[in-house]
């Protein structure tokens, strides 16, 4: 009898010690991030979430714009895969409307352009919220300007002809290598700049020949070397 | 963000049609011993004013219409000469490079006609006009290829 009750005794205190343990290795902190005991260690580890999104804009892009020959409005939606990977969609429209002061031409157009890809986080620390990144773009434009200038002079036959094109309809295609660090400055609030590295995959023709600004790619060139200043918000 | 860029206007900014001369006998490449004057016709615009020791020269097409008709005029130290024409249809085509670069006029050759004068005029006379490259543009490259003819035809 008395056997029995120290074996019932101590199976209870056993039950107990396993139960307190079970308590301890599934805890859910008020940030919401999954905290896996690690109890050979004794210490607890967290890990990012499976997936968040977040959208941003490019502000160079956008200052560059105003103040600039051209530049672009672009904003971006970007699923967070554990901090670790980040495919991206870009949506922007790219504007120019500037006349060169030596030559008189002057080139117009606002059209989409639109990028998709992914970015690689580099950083050991997935939990900061601060990224290192690499990656790729697929980009794509179907864009549309006018070009017009003085009218050209024959000197030969002493004839003027004008130069004066409106609406011409082109599209060009890149990829784009990408690198930079985003910074977790407040909360949900990020802020990074990027370089990219853009090659051009290829481009229509017009009547006049290649555009000028190409709308999220730049000015005409095999390839072109561009940066941004993001900023994010997660969602 | 824009890119650094730099201004990449071509430095050979001339547009103008590349003319070869070929002997018509050894279909060789000549050199022209005679004088050649080229002048537009209808008009007293000389295009090219008593050339000599020519193998290749360069002629303007005009912006404003789509046919040009040139002179050709062959002329010798004996005191010979006549006169070939040549008929150009080429369609003009406006180029764009980069705003920093002036405008310029490609042109695209389309058609060619020629004709010959009597070798008793002038021994040496247009036998054929062959276009080797209707684009012309800032290339200096070979855009018509004339066969000249010093001897009696077959």
């Amino acid at each position: 009898m008395i056997r029995r009750t120290c074996a019932f005794i101590f199976a209870l205190l056993l039950l107990n010690s396993l139960a307190a343990t079970a308590q301890r290795v599934v805890e859910i902190s008020a940030r919401g991030d999954s905290i896996v005991a690690d109890t050979l260690r004794g210490g607890l580890k967290k890990e990012p979430r499976a997936w968040k999104l977040s959208v941003g804009t490019d502000v160079a892009g956008a200052i560059l714009a105003v103040a600039t020959s051209y530049g672009s409005y672009e904003g971006n939606v970007r699923l967070n895969l554990r901090e670790t990977y980040f495919p991206t969609v870009e949506v922007g429209l790219g504007v120019s409307d500037y006349t060169n002061d030596d030559t008189h031409i002057h080139y117009k157009t606002s059209s989409p352009f639109f990028r998709i890809g992914a970015d690689y986080n580099f950083i050991k620390d997935k939990t900061s919220g601060n990224r290192i990144f690499g990656g790729l773009r697929y980009g794509f434009t179907p864009f549309k300007y006018d070009v017009s200038g003085p009218a050209l002079y024959d000197s030969v036959y002493k004839t003027y002809h004008d130069f004066n094109h409106k609406g011409l309809s082109a599209n060009s295609h890149w990829v784009e290598l990408v690198g930079g660090i985003e910074a977790k400055v407040w909360g949900i609030l990020h802020l990074g700049w990027s370089v990219r590295y853009k090659m051009r995959i290829a481009e229509s023709n017009t009547a006049v020949g290649h555009a000028w600004y190409v709308p999220g790619y730049g000015t005409s060139g095999g390839s072109v070397m561009t940066g941004t200043f993001n900023v994010s918000i997660d969602i | 963000m824009p890119s650094c860029s730099n201004i990449d206007c071509p430095l050979d900014n001339i547009v103008g049609m590349t003319v070869t001369l070929y002997s018509s006998e050894t279909r060789q490449p000549l050199t022209l011993t005679d004088t050649l004057t080229v002048q537009v016709s209808g008009s007293d615009t000389i295009l090219l004013n008593r050339g000599i020791n020519l193998q290749s020269f360069m002629l303007p097409l005009r912006y404003s219409t789509d046919t040009d008709t040139l002179l050709l005029r062959f002329s010798n130290e004996k005191g010979q000469a006549a006169r070939d024409t040549l008929f150009l249809s080429h369609e003009a085509k406006p180029h764009f490079e980069n705003i920093d670069c002036p405008a310029a006029v490609f042109h695209k050759i389309q058609n060619i006609r020629w004709t010959s004068h009597l070798l008793r005029e002038m021994p040496l006379t247009i036998d054929s006009v062959a276009l080797i490259n209707p684009n012309v543009n800032y290339d200096d490259t070979e855009n018509l290829r004339v066969y000249l003819r010093a001897t009696a035809s077959e």
